[in-house]
């Protein structure tokens, strides 16, 4: 059981202000990421919750207690670190037993906790190795059975799947994702890879030069992204973004020169006619193909990157040279680059944002 | 062909570089062994080969005719305790100075190097002075407070840098893990710092155990005159008593070699263990 509430939560280190008075709640039992890019302040803010680092104002909750004062060993957390941070000169039984030798525990109850803990993650017949002979996935769960074995109310991770590669960095997600159900605890996340974070979180928070730009269940961070920053971020290829600006009122369209679109906002959002706003597009959104489409616009085609079950295609649409957009065709099509194409945005799927302030335009 | 006698002559000319060096260096040590199996004219005899004869009658008279077990038990015990001294206390100042949030700590480690910039012979009236005045003239404590204070600079500045060589994150994972910063210190980071600590002793120790300005100044008797000066202290009748003094210069480098084998394979250990990160 345990509750994270953030108040008013602020870092300087000197008279850099790392993090920027976050407010926050983290629910009992959720899996709660923080992404961002890097240098934003989320180990930071890791190490806040931890205690590994004072807080410069504001206050850390747990569970309606305050716990600014408290050391980390007395928080009842447990944190895996990016680099692992095993003790090199401990093999694996010893690494996984630290926590519980520290609280002088009975040597009987040690070796049988560290055997289930071994065996649950697979690395049983490991036991005897130290770090250094062990490969990365494995040093990986020795961190992980290490944090594990306390039973903490918290589990806090530090990107701790950035030095595994990308094959087994898909793996360790599900095995994290089945840990969370089984442990039932909360976890707080940390990464920079916006992918993981989507598919590991109930909730994220984005985070920008120590600033929550937005903290939202994953679809919603995907499809009502708060302002250009979350949605540059989030999503793979990035989102097409094009200056524009309103052309009519009544239907609301915007565009630059030809190129108009019809996004469907509230009415009490619509703005006048010439109003700045740039237009969001995701390349997943919009569609290539080398016949005319429906309401769709001519362009050139650049490149071409087959994707597997389908290609993503760079374009410049006619009139707007300079401007390059990504879209997605079908295998079928054989686009190359230098040919022209067509292309067709989701009209249902465009995001709005204010030029000035960069804010969603709802 | 060609190619092969090159690699022949290269591959000699290296040992050939190899036992120049090694006789460069050892050279002086067998000539002391060499002396200490002579005797009467024999001593002076270049080039200085091994006798038709070898001796072993100094070897007995070191330990006969002078005090010399005494003078090496003052000796390792002021050696030994100098070096556990100021291994304790430099290494606890070193973890601070390392890991803890300390203000000012690169005017402190400054500090603590230009102490030991002081030439010895500038300090000795002064130590002299507060050894009398403390009492502690001709005992093994005035050799034991001023080798742990003079070898403290060096110490503080390898621990330092052994420890600041351990990641942090190991730091903060202990902290987590629910350490005492102390805990941290001596279940981590001494364990960790191993090769620093075995190294940085042997420099200690050895430094302690050879020492002779201070060691001739504030000792006056057998009670606690070290290996050094007894030996420079040997009485000649007539002459200097050069085989004698070669026979003692050996039976104490002994050991000091011997600690240098033992340590050095615990050095190379702690190297090699390497790989902290991950
Ligand atoms: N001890 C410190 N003293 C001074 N500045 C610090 C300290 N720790 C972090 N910072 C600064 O705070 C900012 C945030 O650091 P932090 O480590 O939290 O970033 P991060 O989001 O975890 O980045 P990454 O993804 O690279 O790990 C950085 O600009 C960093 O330089
Ligand atoms: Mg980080």
């Amino acid at each position: 059981m345990a509750e994270i509430i953030l108040k008013n939560l602020s870092k300087r280190f000197g008279t850099v202000e790392v993090i920027k008075s976050l407010d926050l709640t983290i629910a009992d039992r959720e899996f709660f990421t923080f992404v961002g890019p890097s240098g934003c302040g989320k180990s930071t803010v890791l190490n806040l919750i931890a205690g590994l680092e004072d807080v410069t104002e504001g206050t850390v909750v747990f569970d309606g207690k305050v716990i600014n004062e408290l050391s980390p060993g007395a928080r009842d957390v447990a944190m895996v670190f990016q680099s692992y941070a095993l003790y090199p000169h401990m093999n694996v039984f010893e690494n996984i037993a630290f926590p519980l030798r520290v609280r002088k525990e009975k040597q009987a109850t040690i070796t049988s906790e560290v055997n289930r803990i071994a065996g649950l993650l697979g690395i049983g017949d490991q036991i005897k190795k130290v770090p250094r002979e062990l490969s990365g996935g494995q040093r990986q769960r020795v961190a992980l059975g290490r944090a594990m074995i306390r039973r903490p109310k918290v589990f806090l991770m530090d990107e701790p799947l950035s030095n595994l590669d990308a094959r087994l960095r898909v793996g360790m997600r599900t095995e994290l994702k089945k840990l969370h159900r089984e442990l039932g605890i909360t976890i707080v996340y940390v990464t920079h890879d916006q992918e993981e974070a989507m598919s590991l979180s109930d909730k994220v928070a984005v985070l920008l030069e120590g600033r929550v730009e937005q903290c939202a269940v994953p679809i919603e961070l995907y499809e009502r992204p708060a302002n250009i920053f979350v949605a540059g971020f989030m999503g793979s290829p990035a989102m097409n973004f094009i200056k524009g600006s309103v052309t009519s009122e009544e239907p609301f369209r915007v565009g630059p020169g030809r190129l108009t679109v019809e996004p469907k906002i509230k009415i009490s959002s619509k703005r006048p006619v010439g109003t700045e706003v740039v237009i969001g597009m995701r390349p997943e959104d919009v569609e290539v193909s080398k016949a005319p489409l429906d309401g769709g616009y001519e362009a050139l085609c650049d490149v071409v990157e087959p994707a597997g079950p389908f290609q993503w295609v760079e374009f410049t649409p006619e009139g707007l040279e300079g401007k390059r957009i990504k879209g997605k065709a079908p295998v079928e099509e054989s686009i190359n680059p230098g040919e022209r194409v067509f292309f067709s945005p989701a009209w249902d799927r465009v995001h709005l944002f204010d030029a000035d302030n960069e804010k969603r335009i709802f | 062909m060609k190619v092969s006698t090159d690699k022949i002559l290269k591959r000699w000319g290296i040992l050939a570089l190899l036992a120049l060096v090694t006789l460069y260096c050892l050279g002086p040590f067998i000539w002391q062994l060499l002396t200490s199996l002579k005797a009467g004219v024999d001593l002076t005899r270049l080039p200085p080969l091994l006798p038709p004869a070898p001796t072993s009658e100094n070897y007995v008279a070191v330990f006969e005719e002078h005090p010399f077990l005494r003078i090496i038990m003052n000796s390792l015990v002021v050696a030994t305790s100098s070096t556990v001294l100021s291994l304790f206390v430099g290494s606890l100042a070193a973890f601070s100075l390392a890991k803890l949030p300390i203000r000012g700590k690169a005017v402190f480690l400054a500090f603590v190097l230009s102490v030991s910039m002081f030439p010895p012979i500038s300090t000795v009236s002064p130590l002299y002075l507060i050894i009398r005045t403390l009492g502690l003239r001709d005992t093994v404590w005035a050799l034991i407070m001023t080798y742990t204070t003079f070898t403290l600079p060096l110490t503080i500045w390898i621990l330092t840098n052994f420890f600041r060589q351990i990641p942090h994150e190991i730091y903060l994972a202990a902290r987590v893990d629910g350490c005492t910063r102390f805990q941290i210190f001596y279940k981590i980071f001494i364990p960790l710092a191993a090769p620093g600590i075995f190294a940085t002793a042997i420099l200690v120790f050895i430094f302690s155990w050879n020492e002779f300005l201070f060691a001739l100044t504030f000792t006056s008797t057998v009670n606690s005159r070290t290996i050094p000066v007894g030996i420079a202290l040997f009485p000649g009748i007539h002459e200097v008593p050069w085989g004698e003094i070669a026979a003692a210069s050996v039976v104490v480098t002994v050991p000091i070699i011997a600690l240098v084998f033992v340590f050095q394979k615990r050095i190379v250990e702690g190297l090699t263990m390497g790989a902290l990160k991950g």
